[in-house]
């Protein structure tokens, strides 16, 4: 009886030290995954902006396509910067072509630091309707 | 009792870590997945934007100089757009198209070359009419005043025509399809298919436009290549895109 109860005993150490040596990667893993579902969330959120963003640009008027920095986009705690430069052309040419890209960060990030959640670029030229 | 106890904190222990370990390895396994979804979103929503530049791009250079050609432009990074095949370089112009001899002949559809420094050769033409009747057939083409087919066929046929060039700048004009019978209130489409095997389709009856069609695929190489192609209609009298879609074949 007595060798039962010391088999109980080094029987809960070992369960002590397996539980620590498993439990630390486990709880890594487990950290990284709400990590990642919150990304995620945020990511789909930022390409649904971009997509939105990307869509007004192109039905602005030519002249009132121009680089904007939009925090807290639509009500949405994101940031969105669309920068356009002339890609062909100037804003006295006939015929121009501007560069438009739009790139959408979580709002107040440290955007010289963080890269954007989304971006796309495109160009839109001048004197031409749907 | 003392003997079946034995070791009863060991497998429960093992049971519960197993379980751990498999429900955590499920979980990461759905969450790699939905960032996975998530950055191939990205790259379809980027690459569509792409194709517009290089649709976008090509009229500008019409607009600019009457005549655009094909080139692959890496706007930044991994992010690029190509533009154009001889299709593309079709300008169809259906303005002037009216039916003689009893509406059994469509004269006066016309097309020309906007590109830069190439010909374009047409080798194939298919012309469909609706409504479509059985014994209703196309019996000639004629190109620039000449035979360039006869025989009989129905609508929907795919004619090996004696291959036609259309130089830089040109137009080939008094083109004619003559029919067994009356086309009057049917409508006439022509897929022109060229000799790099690319194709231009276009109403030709009734009509009343002057129109190129561009094809653009916008393209993301990040180790693996993203490909998404637009077509637009860029009607130049108007300077309007009358029509816009997606496509998949990709250039």
């Amino acid at each position: 009886m007595r060798i039962e109860k010391g088999v109980t005993l080094i029987e809960l150490v070992i369960t002590i030290v397996v539980v620590s040596i498993i439990a630390i990667p486990i709880g890594r893993v487990i950290g990284q995954q709400v990590i990642a579902i919150v990304d995620s969330r945020d990511y789909v959120i930022a390409q649904n902006l971009l997509r939105f963003e990307m869509e007004k640009a192109r039905n602005l008027s030519y002249s009132n396509i121009i680089t904007q920095n939009l925090t807290n986009y639509e009500g949405y705690p994101y940031d969105v910067n669309r920068t356009v430069s002339y890609e062909l052309g100037s804003a006295g040419s006939a015929e121009s072509v501007k560069r438009v890209e739009v790139k959408v960060y979580l709002a107040g990030a440290d955007q010289s630091s963080t890269g954007p959640l989304a971006s796309a670029v495109t160009y839109i030229a001048k004197n031409v309707s749907f | 009792m003392a003997n079946t106890n034995k070791g009863i904190a060991l497998i429960t222990l093992a049971i519960i870590i197993a379980f751990v370990a498999i429900s955590s390895l499920g979980i990461a396994s759905f969450v790699f997945n939905r960032l996975q979804v998530s950055a191939v979103n990205l790259s379809q929503i980027r690459t569509i934007y792409l194709a517009q530049a290089g649709i976008y791009r090509a009229i500008y250079d019409y607009r600019n100089e009457g005549a655009w050609q094909e080139m692959e432009v890496n706007i930044s990074g991994i992010q690029y757009f190509r533009i154009g095949e001889n299709g593309s370089f079709a300008l169809v112009d259906t303005r002037e198209d009216d039916l003689i001899g009893n509406n059994t002949m469509l004269r006066n559809w016309k097309v020309g070359n906007v590109h830069k420094a190439n010909p374009i050769t047409i080798t194939h033409i298919t012309v469909s009419w609706s409504p479509n009747i059985s014994s209703e057939r196309i019996e000639k083409i004629r190109i620039n005043n000449k035979t360039k087919w006869t025989g009989s066929e129905t609508s929907g046929t795919q004619i090996d025509i004696t291959d036609t060039t259309i130089n830089v700048g040109d137009e080939i004009d008094n083109n004619r399809f003559e029919f067994n019978s009356d086309m009057s209130g049917k409508t006439i489409t022509a897929i022109f298919r060229f000799s790099d095997n690319s194709a231009r389709s276009a109403v030709l009856y009734p009509a009343n436009r002057k129109e190129f069609s561009i094809k653009s695929t916008g393209k993301i190489q990040d180790g693996q290549t993203w490909k998404r192609t637009l077509e637009a209609t860029y009607d130049v009298v108007n300077s309007k895109i009358t029509s816009w879609k997606e496509t998949f074949n990709h250039l």
